[in-house]
Protein backbone atom coordinates (compact mmCIF):
# COMPACT_ATOMS: atom_id res chain seq x y z
CA UNK A 1 0.00 0.00 0.00
CA UNK A 2 2.82 2.38 0.97
CA UNK A 3 4.89 1.81 -2.00
CA UNK A 4 1.65 2.58 -4.27
CA UNK A 5 0.97 5.38 -2.59
CA UNK A 6 4.15 6.47 -2.68
CA UNK A 7 4.24 6.26 -6.67
CA UNK A 8 0.81 7.75 -7.13
CA UNK A 9 2.26 10.51 -5.40
CA UNK A 10 5.53 10.71 -6.93
CA UNK A 11 3.88 10.96 -10.29
CA UNK A 12 1.42 13.80 -9.64
CA UNK A 13 4.98 16.18 -9.50
CA UNK A 14 5.07 15.96 -13.02
CA UNK A 15 2.07 16.25 -14.08
CA UNK A 16 1.64 19.15 -11.85
CA UNK A 17 4.56 20.82 -13.73
CA UNK A 18 3.05 19.80 -16.73
CA UNK A 19 -0.91 21.47 -15.96
CA UNK A 20 1.37 24.37 -14.89
CA UNK A 21 3.03 24.72 -18.24
CA UNK A 22 0.16 24.20 -20.02
CA UNK A 23 -2.37 26.41 -18.02
CA UNK A 24 0.53 28.81 -18.73
CA UNK A 25 0.97 28.69 -22.51
CA UNK A 26 -2.59 28.02 -23.27
CA UNK A 27 -3.55 31.78 -21.68
CA UNK A 28 -0.28 33.29 -23.13
CA UNK A 29 -1.28 32.71 -26.98
CA UNK A 30 -4.69 34.83 -25.80
CA UNK A 31 -5.57 37.29 -28.31
CA UNK A 32 -5.69 41.31 -27.59
CA UNK A 33 -3.42 43.37 -25.69
CA UNK A 34 -4.26 43.17 -22.10
CA UNK A 35 -2.81 46.74 -21.44
CA UNK A 36 -4.64 48.66 -23.54
CA UNK A 37 -7.84 47.48 -22.79
CA UNK A 38 -6.62 48.25 -19.03
CA UNK A 39 -6.14 52.22 -19.80
CA UNK A 40 -9.02 52.05 -22.66
CA UNK A 41 -9.26 54.94 -25.05
CA UNK A 42 -7.50 57.64 -23.43
CA UNK A 43 -4.26 56.07 -23.45
CA UNK A 44 -1.29 57.86 -23.42
CA UNK A 45 2.15 55.75 -24.69
CA UNK A 46 4.16 56.10 -21.36
CA UNK A 47 1.93 54.84 -19.35
CA UNK A 48 1.42 51.95 -21.76
CA UNK A 49 5.08 51.34 -21.77
CA UNK A 50 5.57 51.87 -17.77
CA UNK A 51 2.48 49.04 -17.09
CA UNK A 52 3.77 46.95 -20.31
CA UNK A 53 7.04 46.79 -18.07
CA UNK A 54 5.29 46.38 -14.75
CA UNK A 55 3.51 43.97 -15.66
CA UNK A 56 6.71 42.34 -17.59
CA UNK A 57 4.90 41.94 -21.24
CA UNK A 58 8.40 43.11 -22.67
CA UNK A 59 10.04 40.06 -21.15
CA UNK A 60 10.76 36.74 -23.24
CA UNK A 61 8.88 34.60 -23.26
CA UNK A 62 10.77 32.12 -21.35
CA UNK A 63 11.53 34.65 -18.65
CA UNK A 64 7.57 35.22 -18.45
CA UNK A 65 7.38 31.36 -18.05
CA UNK A 66 10.00 31.41 -15.49
CA UNK A 67 8.21 33.95 -13.43
CA UNK A 68 4.97 32.12 -13.67
CA UNK A 69 6.08 28.89 -12.24
CA UNK A 70 8.33 30.92 -9.36
CA UNK A 71 5.08 32.76 -8.46
CA UNK A 72 2.93 29.18 -8.41
CA UNK A 73 5.49 27.75 -6.48
CA UNK A 74 5.33 30.86 -3.98
CA UNK A 75 1.48 30.32 -4.12
CA UNK A 76 1.35 33.50 -6.12
CA UNK A 77 -0.99 34.09 -8.84
CA UNK A 78 -0.58 37.65 -9.98
CA UNK A 79 -2.25 39.82 -10.13
CA UNK A 80 -6.19 40.33 -11.92
CA UNK A 81 -5.57 42.76 -14.80
CA UNK A 82 -9.71 44.22 -14.45
CA UNK A 83 -9.35 44.37 -10.20
CA UNK A 84 -6.09 44.65 -9.32
CA UNK A 85 -6.14 41.98 -6.71
CA UNK A 86 -4.66 39.07 -6.12
CA UNK A 87 -5.99 36.24 -8.15
CA UNK A 88 -5.39 33.67 -5.42
CA UNK A 89 -7.09 36.08 -3.08
CA UNK A 90 -10.30 36.32 -5.32
CA UNK A 91 -10.31 31.97 -6.25
CA UNK A 92 -10.10 32.02 -2.49
CA UNK A 93 -13.25 33.96 -2.22
CA UNK A 94 -15.48 31.81 -4.91
CA UNK A 95 -14.38 28.33 -3.85
CA UNK A 96 -16.49 27.97 -0.73
CA UNK A 97 -19.57 28.79 -2.79
CA UNK A 98 -18.43 25.46 -5.14
CA UNK A 99 -17.73 23.98 -2.65
CA UNK A 100 -21.07 24.10 -1.01
CA UNK A 101 -22.58 23.55 -4.00
CA UNK A 102 -20.77 20.30 -4.80
CA UNK A 103 -20.94 19.01 -1.53
CA UNK A 104 -25.08 19.46 -1.71
CA UNK A 105 -25.43 17.96 -5.14
CA UNK A 106 -23.25 14.71 -4.16
CA UNK A 107 -25.30 13.99 -1.25
CA UNK A 108 -28.64 14.28 -3.54
CA UNK A 109 -26.56 11.81 -5.72
CA UNK A 110 -25.22 9.57 -3.57
CA UNK A 111 -28.29 9.16 -1.16
CA UNK A 112 -30.59 9.10 -4.41
CA UNK A 113 -28.63 7.49 -6.75
CA UNK A 114 -27.56 4.62 -4.01
CA UNK A 115 -31.06 4.17 -3.29
CA UNK A 116 -32.30 3.79 -6.63
CA UNK A 117 -30.07 1.36 -7.67
CA UNK A 118 -30.32 -1.00 -4.79
CA UNK A 119 -34.09 -0.84 -5.20
CA UNK A 120 -33.80 -1.73 -8.84
CA UNK A 121 -30.99 -4.37 -8.13
CA UNK A 122 -33.23 -5.80 -5.33
CA UNK A 123 -36.69 -5.51 -7.57
CA UNK A 124 -34.37 -7.12 -11.21
CA UNK A 125 -36.31 -7.50 -14.30
CA UNK A 126 -39.79 -5.67 -12.94
CA UNK A 127 -41.43 -2.84 -13.96
CA UNK A 128 -39.18 -0.11 -11.17
CA UNK A 129 -36.22 -1.28 -12.68
CA UNK A 130 -37.25 -1.02 -16.10
CA UNK A 131 -38.63 2.02 -15.56
CA UNK A 132 -35.69 3.50 -13.07
CA UNK A 133 -33.07 1.99 -15.82
CA UNK A 134 -35.15 3.95 -18.49
CA UNK A 135 -35.37 7.25 -16.54
CA UNK A 136 -31.43 7.63 -15.78
CA UNK A 137 -29.74 6.37 -19.24
CA UNK A 138 -32.57 9.61 -20.32
CA UNK A 139 -30.72 10.96 -17.43
CA UNK A 140 -27.31 10.92 -18.77
CA UNK A 141 -27.91 11.37 -21.81
CA UNK A 142 -29.50 15.33 -20.95
CA UNK A 143 -27.37 18.29 -20.95
CA UNK A 144 -27.33 19.70 -17.94
CA UNK A 145 -28.17 23.26 -18.72
CA UNK A 146 -31.03 22.49 -20.59
CA UNK A 147 -32.40 20.91 -17.22
CA UNK A 148 -31.59 23.69 -15.51
CA UNK A 149 -33.63 25.42 -18.13
CA UNK A 150 -36.26 23.12 -17.27
CA UNK A 151 -36.21 23.20 -13.82
CA UNK A 152 -36.17 27.15 -13.54
CA UNK A 153 -39.36 26.95 -16.63
CA UNK A 154 -41.22 24.74 -14.18
CA UNK A 155 -40.26 25.84 -10.25
CA UNK A 156 -39.32 29.34 -10.89
CA UNK A 157 -41.76 30.74 -13.51
CA UNK A 158 -44.75 28.01 -13.46
CA UNK A 159 -45.10 27.27 -9.70
CA UNK A 160 -43.23 30.32 -8.56
CA UNK A 161 -41.68 27.81 -5.68
CA UNK A 162 -37.86 28.69 -5.99
CA UNK A 163 -35.64 31.60 -7.07
CA UNK A 164 -34.30 30.73 -10.60
CA UNK A 165 -30.95 32.37 -9.81
CA UNK A 166 -28.45 33.91 -7.43
CA UNK A 167 -27.16 33.23 -4.17
CA UNK A 168 -29.80 34.76 -2.22
CA UNK A 169 -26.91 35.63 0.72
CA UNK A 170 -26.36 31.79 1.42
CA UNK A 171 -30.33 31.28 1.75
CA UNK A 172 -30.89 27.47 1.28
CA UNK A 173 -33.68 28.02 -1.08
CA UNK A 174 -31.15 29.03 -3.67
CA UNK A 175 -29.66 26.24 -3.03
CA UNK A 176 -32.00 23.48 -4.09
CA UNK A 177 -32.36 24.12 -8.03
CA UNK A 178 -28.65 24.45 -9.04
CA UNK A 179 -27.98 21.42 -6.81
CA UNK A 180 -30.67 19.06 -8.34
CA UNK A 181 -29.27 20.27 -11.92
CA UNK A 182 -25.80 20.04 -10.99
CA UNK A 183 -26.71 16.28 -9.44
CA UNK A 184 -28.51 14.93 -12.61
CA UNK A 185 -26.17 13.28 -14.55
CA UNK A 186 -23.98 11.39 -11.37
CA UNK A 187 -27.41 10.62 -9.42
CA UNK A 188 -28.41 8.44 -12.88
CA UNK A 189 -24.77 7.05 -13.31
CA UNK A 190 -24.79 5.90 -9.32
CA UNK A 191 -28.00 4.13 -9.64
CA UNK A 192 -27.00 2.60 -13.06
CA UNK A 193 -23.70 1.56 -11.21
CA UNK A 194 -24.95 0.28 -7.70
CA UNK A 195 -27.75 -1.93 -9.98
CA UNK A 196 -25.02 -3.70 -11.69
CA UNK A 197 -22.62 -3.73 -8.96
CA UNK A 198 -25.44 -5.24 -6.88
CA UNK A 199 -26.32 -7.45 -9.44
CA UNK A 200 -22.58 -8.64 -9.60
CA UNK A 201 -22.68 -9.58 -5.62
CA UNK A 202 -25.70 -11.21 -5.27
CA UNK A 203 -24.82 -14.44 -6.49
CA UNK A 204 -21.43 -14.28 -4.23
CA UNK A 205 -21.18 -17.34 -1.43
CA UNK A 206 -21.61 -14.59 1.43
CA UNK A 207 -24.74 -13.83 -0.33
CA UNK A 208 -25.85 -17.41 0.18
CA UNK A 209 -23.40 -17.77 3.63
CA UNK A 210 -25.82 -14.68 5.35
CA UNK A 211 -29.22 -16.20 4.18
CA UNK A 212 -28.66 -19.67 5.16
CA UNK A 213 -27.39 -18.26 8.62
CA UNK A 214 -30.45 -16.90 8.99
CA UNK A 215 -29.59 -13.30 8.59
CA UNK A 216 -32.80 -11.07 7.21
CA UNK A 217 -33.28 -10.69 3.42
CA UNK A 218 -33.22 -7.04 3.97
CA UNK A 219 -30.02 -7.47 6.37
CA UNK A 220 -28.59 -9.37 3.78
CA UNK A 221 -28.74 -6.97 0.66
CA UNK A 222 -27.72 -3.42 2.82
CA UNK A 223 -25.64 -4.88 5.31
CA UNK A 224 -23.65 -7.81 2.96
CA UNK A 225 -23.86 -6.83 -0.79
CA UNK A 226 -24.42 -3.26 -0.36
CA UNK A 227 -20.95 -3.22 1.59
CA UNK A 228 -19.25 -4.88 -1.31
CA UNK A 229 -21.14 -3.53 -4.32
CA UNK A 230 -20.40 0.21 -3.33
CA UNK A 231 -16.74 -0.29 -4.43
CA UNK A 232 -17.24 0.92 -7.98
CA UNK A 233 -19.82 3.53 -6.70
CA UNK A 234 -17.27 5.41 -4.40
CA UNK A 235 -14.95 5.47 -7.34
CA UNK A 236 -17.44 7.48 -9.27
CA UNK A 237 -18.89 9.99 -6.29
CA UNK A 238 -15.35 10.85 -6.11
CA UNK A 239 -14.33 11.80 -9.88
CA UNK A 240 -17.84 13.11 -9.98
CA UNK A 241 -17.17 15.26 -6.94
CA UNK A 242 -13.88 15.98 -8.21
CA UNK A 243 -15.21 17.53 -11.42
CA UNK A 244 -17.81 19.55 -9.58
CA UNK A 245 -15.87 20.78 -7.45
CA UNK A 246 -13.23 22.21 -10.25
CA UNK A 247 -16.01 24.87 -11.54
CA UNK A 248 -19.39 23.26 -12.25
CA UNK A 249 -18.99 25.96 -15.70
CA UNK A 250 -22.23 24.97 -17.21
CA UNK A 251 -24.72 24.97 -14.07
CA UNK A 252 -22.94 28.05 -12.04
CA UNK A 253 -23.68 29.79 -15.45
CA UNK A 254 -27.41 29.17 -15.74
CA UNK A 255 -27.94 29.72 -12.00
CA UNK A 256 -25.76 33.04 -11.49
CA UNK A 257 -23.95 31.25 -8.76
CA UNK A 258 -20.74 32.93 -8.05
CA UNK A 259 -18.59 30.03 -7.69
CA UNK A 260 -15.45 29.37 -9.56
CA UNK A 261 -16.89 28.29 -12.68
CA UNK A 262 -18.60 31.46 -12.98
CA UNK A 263 -15.31 33.50 -12.21
CA UNK A 264 -13.41 31.82 -14.58
CA UNK A 265 -16.16 32.27 -17.23
CA UNK A 266 -15.87 35.96 -16.66
CA UNK A 267 -12.16 35.52 -16.43
CA UNK A 268 -12.18 34.61 -20.02
CA UNK A 269 -14.72 36.89 -21.48
CA UNK A 270 -13.05 39.62 -20.59
CA UNK A 271 -9.15 38.37 -21.09
CA UNK A 272 -8.21 38.35 -17.33
CA UNK A 273 -5.33 36.18 -18.55
CA UNK A 274 -3.83 36.50 -14.82
CA UNK A 275 -7.01 35.44 -13.55
CA UNK A 276 -7.82 32.79 -15.67
CA UNK A 277 -4.43 31.04 -15.28
CA UNK A 278 -4.63 30.72 -11.86
CA UNK A 279 -8.28 29.41 -11.56
CA UNK A 280 -7.77 26.92 -14.19
CA UNK A 281 -4.24 25.74 -12.78
CA UNK A 282 -6.11 25.75 -9.60
CA UNK A 283 -9.19 23.83 -10.64
CA UNK A 284 -6.94 21.43 -12.43
CA UNK A 285 -5.06 20.73 -9.15
CA UNK A 286 -8.52 20.31 -7.30
CA UNK A 287 -9.18 17.95 -9.82
CA UNK A 288 -6.36 15.83 -10.22
CA UNK A 289 -5.59 15.97 -6.33
CA UNK A 290 -9.31 14.51 -5.43
CA UNK A 291 -8.92 11.88 -8.29
CA UNK A 292 -5.83 10.90 -6.64
CA UNK A 293 -7.56 10.63 -3.04
CA UNK A 294 -9.93 8.60 -4.61
CA UNK A 295 -7.47 6.09 -5.94
CA UNK A 296 -5.51 5.72 -2.87
CA UNK A 297 -8.68 5.57 -1.00
CA UNK A 298 -9.78 2.85 -3.69
CA UNK A 299 -6.28 1.08 -3.26
CA UNK A 300 -6.71 0.98 1.06
CA UNK A 301 -10.09 -0.27 0.69
CA UNK A 302 -9.49 -3.06 -2.21
CA UNK A 303 -6.33 -4.29 -2.08
CA UNK A 304 -6.66 -5.99 -5.27
CA UNK A 305 -6.23 -2.64 -7.11
CA UNK A 306 -3.02 -2.04 -6.62
CA UNK A 307 -1.28 -5.46 -7.50
CA UNK A 308 -3.60 -5.32 -10.27
CA UNK A 309 -2.11 -1.73 -11.66
CA UNK A 310 1.62 -3.03 -11.03
CA UNK A 311 1.68 -4.90 -13.69
CA UNK B 1 -21.97 -8.25 -35.19
CA UNK B 2 -25.29 -5.45 -36.29
CA UNK B 3 -27.43 -8.27 -35.90
CA UNK B 4 -26.69 -8.98 -32.40
CA UNK B 5 -26.46 -5.07 -31.53
CA UNK B 6 -30.06 -4.78 -32.97
CA UNK B 7 -31.02 -8.26 -31.36
CA UNK B 8 -30.49 -6.13 -28.14
CA UNK B 9 -33.86 -3.72 -27.51
CA UNK B 10 -31.88 -1.11 -26.71
CA UNK B 11 -29.56 -1.50 -28.88
CA UNK B 12 -32.32 -1.47 -31.83
CA UNK B 13 -33.78 2.24 -30.25
CA UNK B 14 -29.94 3.13 -30.24
CA UNK B 15 -29.53 2.48 -33.96
CA UNK B 16 -33.00 3.86 -34.66
CA UNK B 17 -32.63 7.19 -32.68
CA UNK B 18 -28.73 7.01 -34.38
CA UNK B 19 -29.86 6.82 -37.57
CA UNK B 20 -32.54 9.68 -37.13
CA UNK B 21 -29.96 12.47 -36.53
CA UNK B 22 -27.80 11.41 -39.31
CA UNK B 23 -30.72 10.98 -41.99
CA UNK B 24 -31.47 14.42 -40.56
CA UNK B 25 -27.99 15.84 -41.01
CA UNK B 26 -27.76 14.24 -44.38
CA UNK B 27 -30.96 15.55 -45.93
CA UNK B 28 -31.49 18.67 -43.92
CA UNK B 29 -32.42 20.61 -47.31
CA UNK B 30 -35.09 18.08 -48.40
CA UNK B 31 -36.99 17.21 -45.26
CA UNK B 32 -36.67 20.72 -43.30
CA UNK B 33 -39.98 22.68 -44.27
CA UNK B 34 -38.61 26.07 -43.96
CA UNK B 35 -35.29 28.31 -44.83
CA UNK B 36 -33.43 27.61 -41.44
CA UNK B 37 -32.13 31.63 -41.71
CA UNK B 38 -35.16 33.00 -43.49
CA UNK B 39 -36.27 36.04 -41.19
CA UNK B 40 -39.50 37.08 -41.35
CA UNK B 41 -41.24 39.58 -38.45
CA UNK B 42 -44.55 38.98 -38.47
CA UNK B 43 -44.26 35.78 -37.90
CA UNK B 44 -41.84 36.08 -34.77
CA UNK B 45 -42.27 33.68 -31.45
CA UNK B 46 -45.64 32.14 -32.72
CA UNK B 47 -46.02 29.06 -30.46
CA UNK B 48 -46.18 26.15 -32.51
CA UNK B 49 -48.95 25.24 -35.12
CA UNK B 50 -49.56 23.94 -38.23
CA UNK B 51 -47.49 25.92 -40.21
CA UNK B 52 -44.58 25.42 -37.91
CA UNK B 53 -44.87 22.39 -35.39
CA UNK B 54 -42.38 23.75 -33.46
CA UNK B 55 -43.14 27.82 -33.13
CA UNK B 56 -41.05 30.81 -34.56
CA UNK B 57 -38.00 31.85 -32.76
CA UNK B 58 -37.95 35.89 -31.73
CA UNK B 59 -36.57 36.78 -35.58
CA UNK B 60 -39.61 34.39 -36.96
CA UNK B 61 -37.11 31.56 -38.16
CA UNK B 62 -39.32 27.95 -38.19
CA UNK B 63 -37.61 26.33 -34.74
CA UNK B 64 -38.12 22.99 -36.58
CA UNK B 65 -36.08 23.53 -39.02
CA UNK B 66 -33.40 25.23 -37.47
CA UNK B 67 -33.78 21.71 -35.09
CA UNK B 68 -33.33 19.62 -38.11
CA UNK B 69 -30.33 22.20 -39.39
CA UNK B 70 -28.86 21.67 -36.11
CA UNK B 71 -28.42 17.77 -36.38
CA UNK B 72 -26.33 19.34 -38.84
CA UNK B 73 -24.02 20.95 -37.17
CA UNK B 74 -23.92 18.66 -33.96
CA UNK B 75 -23.13 15.35 -36.44
CA UNK B 76 -20.41 17.49 -37.90
CA UNK B 77 -18.96 18.76 -35.55
CA UNK B 78 -18.96 15.34 -33.54
CA UNK B 79 -17.93 13.44 -36.08
CA UNK B 80 -15.02 15.72 -37.29
CA UNK B 81 -13.68 15.84 -33.72
CA UNK B 82 -13.65 12.05 -32.78
CA UNK B 83 -11.83 11.26 -35.96
CA UNK B 84 -9.60 13.83 -34.97
CA UNK B 85 -9.18 11.99 -31.58
CA UNK B 86 -9.15 8.58 -33.16
CA UNK B 87 -6.17 9.61 -35.34
CA UNK B 88 -3.93 11.09 -32.61
CA UNK B 89 -5.14 8.82 -29.93
CA UNK B 90 -4.48 5.65 -31.61
CA UNK B 91 -1.32 6.92 -33.81
CA UNK B 92 0.31 7.84 -30.60
CA UNK B 93 -1.17 4.81 -28.35
CA UNK B 94 0.55 2.67 -30.89
CA UNK B 95 3.54 4.10 -31.06
CA UNK B 96 3.79 4.61 -27.26
CA UNK B 97 2.96 1.12 -26.68
CA UNK B 98 4.74 -0.46 -29.39
CA UNK B 99 8.39 0.91 -28.82
CA UNK B 100 7.88 1.67 -25.09
CA UNK B 101 10.74 3.26 -23.48
CA UNK B 102 10.94 6.95 -22.93
CA UNK B 103 9.21 8.15 -26.16
CA UNK B 104 6.08 5.67 -24.37
CA UNK B 105 7.09 7.42 -21.15
CA UNK B 106 6.54 10.96 -22.51
CA UNK B 107 3.43 10.66 -24.31
CA UNK B 108 1.24 8.71 -20.99
CA UNK B 109 2.65 11.87 -19.05
CA UNK B 110 1.57 14.16 -21.91
CA UNK B 111 -1.83 11.93 -21.68
CA UNK B 112 -1.72 12.39 -17.61
CA UNK B 113 -1.72 16.26 -18.25
CA UNK B 114 -4.49 15.94 -20.58
CA UNK B 115 -6.87 14.01 -18.71
CA UNK B 116 -5.74 16.11 -15.54
CA UNK B 117 -7.87 18.80 -16.26
CA UNK B 118 -11.71 18.63 -16.08
CA UNK B 119 -12.66 18.38 -19.67
CA UNK B 120 -15.22 20.97 -20.48
CA UNK B 121 -12.65 23.78 -18.83
CA UNK B 122 -9.53 23.15 -20.72
CA UNK B 123 -12.10 23.32 -23.95
CA UNK B 124 -13.03 26.65 -22.68
CA UNK B 125 -9.66 27.46 -22.73
CA UNK B 126 -8.53 26.35 -25.77
CA UNK B 127 -11.48 28.12 -27.47
CA UNK B 128 -10.62 31.20 -25.85
CA UNK B 129 -7.36 31.12 -27.12
CA UNK B 130 -7.77 30.66 -30.12
CA UNK B 131 -11.20 32.47 -30.83
CA UNK B 132 -14.63 31.23 -30.58
CA UNK B 133 -15.85 29.18 -34.32
CA UNK B 134 -17.40 25.78 -35.02
CA UNK B 135 -13.74 24.75 -36.49
CA UNK B 136 -11.57 25.39 -33.96
CA UNK B 137 -14.04 23.86 -31.06
CA UNK B 138 -13.78 21.33 -33.58
CA UNK B 139 -10.11 21.08 -33.55
CA UNK B 140 -10.21 21.65 -29.81
CA UNK B 141 -12.60 18.87 -29.40
CA UNK B 142 -10.40 16.77 -31.31
CA UNK B 143 -7.36 17.51 -29.66
CA UNK B 144 -8.28 17.38 -25.98
CA UNK B 145 -10.21 13.65 -26.83
CA UNK B 146 -6.80 11.93 -27.99
CA UNK B 147 -5.24 11.12 -24.33
CA UNK B 148 -8.26 8.60 -23.24
CA UNK B 149 -7.98 7.16 -26.90
CA UNK B 150 -4.41 6.71 -26.46
CA UNK B 151 -4.45 4.94 -23.05
CA UNK B 152 -6.83 2.24 -24.66
CA UNK B 153 -5.04 1.36 -27.86
CA UNK B 154 -1.66 1.36 -25.71
CA UNK B 155 -2.93 -1.04 -23.25
CA UNK B 156 -4.11 -3.41 -26.07
CA UNK B 157 -0.79 -2.98 -27.89
CA UNK B 158 0.74 -4.24 -25.31
CA UNK B 159 -1.43 -7.05 -24.53
CA UNK B 160 -0.69 -7.54 -28.34
CA UNK B 161 2.64 -7.12 -28.60
CA UNK B 162 3.57 -10.60 -26.68
CA UNK B 163 1.28 -12.26 -28.35
CA UNK B 164 2.95 -15.35 -30.31
CA UNK B 165 1.59 -14.60 -33.49
CA UNK B 166 3.31 -10.75 -33.16
CA UNK B 167 6.71 -12.78 -32.14
CA UNK B 168 6.46 -15.10 -35.22
CA UNK B 169 6.17 -11.77 -37.35
CA UNK B 170 9.18 -10.56 -35.98
CA UNK B 171 11.32 -13.25 -35.78
CA UNK B 172 10.56 -13.83 -39.78
CA UNK B 173 12.22 -10.42 -40.23
CA UNK B 174 8.72 -8.23 -40.70
CA UNK B 175 9.18 -4.62 -40.39
CA UNK B 176 7.90 -2.66 -37.34
CA UNK B 177 5.68 -0.83 -39.04
CA UNK B 178 3.96 -3.97 -41.06
CA UNK B 179 3.65 -5.37 -37.66
CA UNK B 180 2.21 -2.34 -36.28
CA UNK B 181 -0.37 -1.59 -38.95
CA UNK B 182 -0.93 -5.51 -40.18
CA UNK B 183 -1.39 -7.53 -37.17
CA UNK B 184 -1.19 -4.81 -34.00
CA UNK B 185 -3.78 -2.61 -35.24
CA UNK B 186 -6.29 -4.76 -36.46
CA UNK B 187 -6.57 -6.29 -32.95
CA UNK B 188 -7.61 -2.98 -31.77
CA UNK B 189 -10.41 -2.60 -34.02
CA UNK B 190 -13.21 -3.61 -31.73
CA UNK B 191 -12.19 -1.00 -28.37
CA UNK B 192 -11.98 1.81 -30.93
CA UNK B 193 -15.23 1.37 -32.35
CA UNK B 194 -16.94 1.23 -29.17
CA UNK B 195 -14.61 4.40 -28.24
CA UNK B 196 -15.99 5.80 -31.42
CA UNK B 197 -19.52 5.01 -31.18
CA UNK B 198 -19.47 6.46 -27.49
CA UNK B 199 -17.39 9.42 -28.32
CA UNK B 200 -19.79 10.41 -30.64
CA UNK B 201 -22.74 11.61 -27.82
CA UNK B 202 -19.80 12.97 -25.63
CA UNK B 203 -19.25 15.05 -28.60
CA UNK B 204 -22.76 16.21 -29.36
CA UNK B 205 -23.05 16.57 -25.87
CA UNK B 206 -19.72 18.91 -25.62
CA UNK B 207 -20.68 20.79 -29.09
CA UNK B 208 -24.18 22.10 -27.30
CA UNK B 209 -22.73 22.86 -24.20
CA UNK B 210 -19.62 25.06 -25.94
CA UNK B 211 -22.07 26.54 -28.21
CA UNK B 212 -24.52 27.31 -25.01
CA UNK B 213 -21.92 29.49 -23.60
CA UNK B 214 -20.87 31.32 -26.56
CA UNK B 215 -17.89 29.10 -27.33
CA UNK B 216 -19.14 27.39 -30.63
CA UNK B 217 -21.36 28.16 -33.17
CA UNK B 218 -21.88 31.49 -33.58
CA UNK B 219 -25.39 32.91 -34.80
CA UNK B 220 -26.83 32.70 -37.30
CA UNK B 221 -26.03 29.53 -37.42
CA UNK B 222 -28.69 27.10 -36.23
CA UNK B 223 -27.09 25.00 -33.14
CA UNK B 224 -28.98 23.33 -30.46
CA UNK B 225 -26.70 24.64 -27.68
CA UNK B 226 -26.99 28.07 -28.65
CA UNK B 227 -30.97 27.94 -29.55
CA UNK B 228 -31.69 26.81 -25.92
CA UNK B 229 -29.11 30.04 -24.67
CA UNK B 230 -30.66 32.34 -26.91
CA UNK B 231 -34.43 31.24 -25.86
CA UNK B 232 -33.17 31.85 -22.18
CA UNK B 233 -34.25 35.32 -22.59
CA UNK B 234 -38.13 34.78 -23.96
CA UNK B 235 -38.48 31.99 -21.35
CA UNK B 236 -41.93 33.06 -19.94
CA UNK B 237 -43.39 34.05 -23.10
CA UNK B 238 -41.67 31.57 -25.65
CA UNK B 239 -40.45 28.36 -23.81
CA UNK B 240 -40.78 25.95 -26.97
CA UNK B 241 -37.57 28.01 -27.68
CA UNK B 242 -35.45 26.46 -25.44
CA UNK B 243 -37.60 23.42 -24.71
CA UNK B 244 -37.15 22.01 -28.33
CA UNK B 245 -33.94 21.85 -29.10
CA UNK B 246 -33.03 20.24 -25.70
CA UNK B 247 -35.12 17.50 -26.59
CA UNK B 248 -33.29 16.99 -29.74
CA UNK B 249 -29.75 17.14 -27.89
CA UNK B 250 -31.55 14.08 -25.97
CA UNK B 251 -32.17 11.86 -27.99
CA UNK B 252 -29.25 12.33 -30.16
CA UNK B 253 -26.93 11.82 -27.46
CA UNK B 254 -29.33 8.68 -25.80
CA UNK B 255 -29.06 6.80 -28.89
CA UNK B 256 -25.10 7.07 -29.67
CA UNK B 257 -25.04 6.16 -25.84
CA UNK B 258 -27.45 3.35 -26.26
CA UNK B 259 -25.54 2.09 -29.59
CA UNK B 260 -22.16 2.70 -27.71
CA UNK B 261 -23.29 0.39 -25.13
CA UNK B 262 -24.94 -2.16 -27.44
CA UNK B 263 -21.30 -2.66 -29.45
CA UNK B 264 -19.93 -2.82 -26.12
CA UNK B 265 -21.69 -5.91 -24.73
CA UNK B 266 -21.31 -7.72 -28.17
CA UNK B 267 -17.57 -6.49 -28.50
CA UNK B 268 -16.82 -6.43 -25.20
CA UNK B 269 -18.72 -7.92 -22.67
CA UNK B 270 -15.98 -7.22 -20.02
CA UNK B 271 -16.12 -3.31 -20.69
CA UNK B 272 -19.76 -3.63 -19.33
CA UNK B 273 -20.07 0.21 -17.18
CA UNK B 274 -16.72 0.89 -17.90
CA UNK B 275 -17.04 3.35 -20.65
CA UNK B 276 -20.66 5.51 -20.45
CA UNK B 277 -19.04 8.82 -19.95
CA UNK B 278 -15.51 7.89 -21.27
Amino acid sequence: MLSYAVKRILLFVPVLIGVATVSFFLVYVLPGDPVLSMVGERYDQATIDQLRREMHLDDPLFVQYGHFMVGLARLDFGNSYVTGRPVLESVRERFPFTFRLSLFAMLISVVVGVSVGVVAAWKWRTAFDYVTMGVTIVGISMPVFWLGVILIYFFSMKLGLLPPSGYGGGSFKYMILPAFTLAQASTAYVARITRSSMLDVVHEQYMQTARAKGVSELRTVFAHGLRNALLPVVTVVGTDFGSYLSGAVLTESIFAWPGLGRFTLDAILKRDVPAIQGAVFFMAVVFMTVNLLVDLLYAWVDPRVKLERKG
Amino acid sequence: MLKAVVGQKSGLVGLVLALLVLGAAIFAPLIAPHDPYAIDMNEALHPPSYAHPLGTDVLGRDIMSRLIYGARISMQVSLTARLISLLLGTLLGLVGGYYGGRLDGLIMRLADVTLAYPALLLLIAVIAAVGPSLVSLVVALGIVGWAGIARIVRAQVLSVKEREFVMAVRSLGGRHSGIIFRHVLPNCFSQLIIVFSMGLGMGIMAESSMSFLGFGAQPPTPSWGSMISSGLDYLRVAPWLSLAPGIGITLAVLGFNLLGDAFRDVLDPKLRDAGQRG
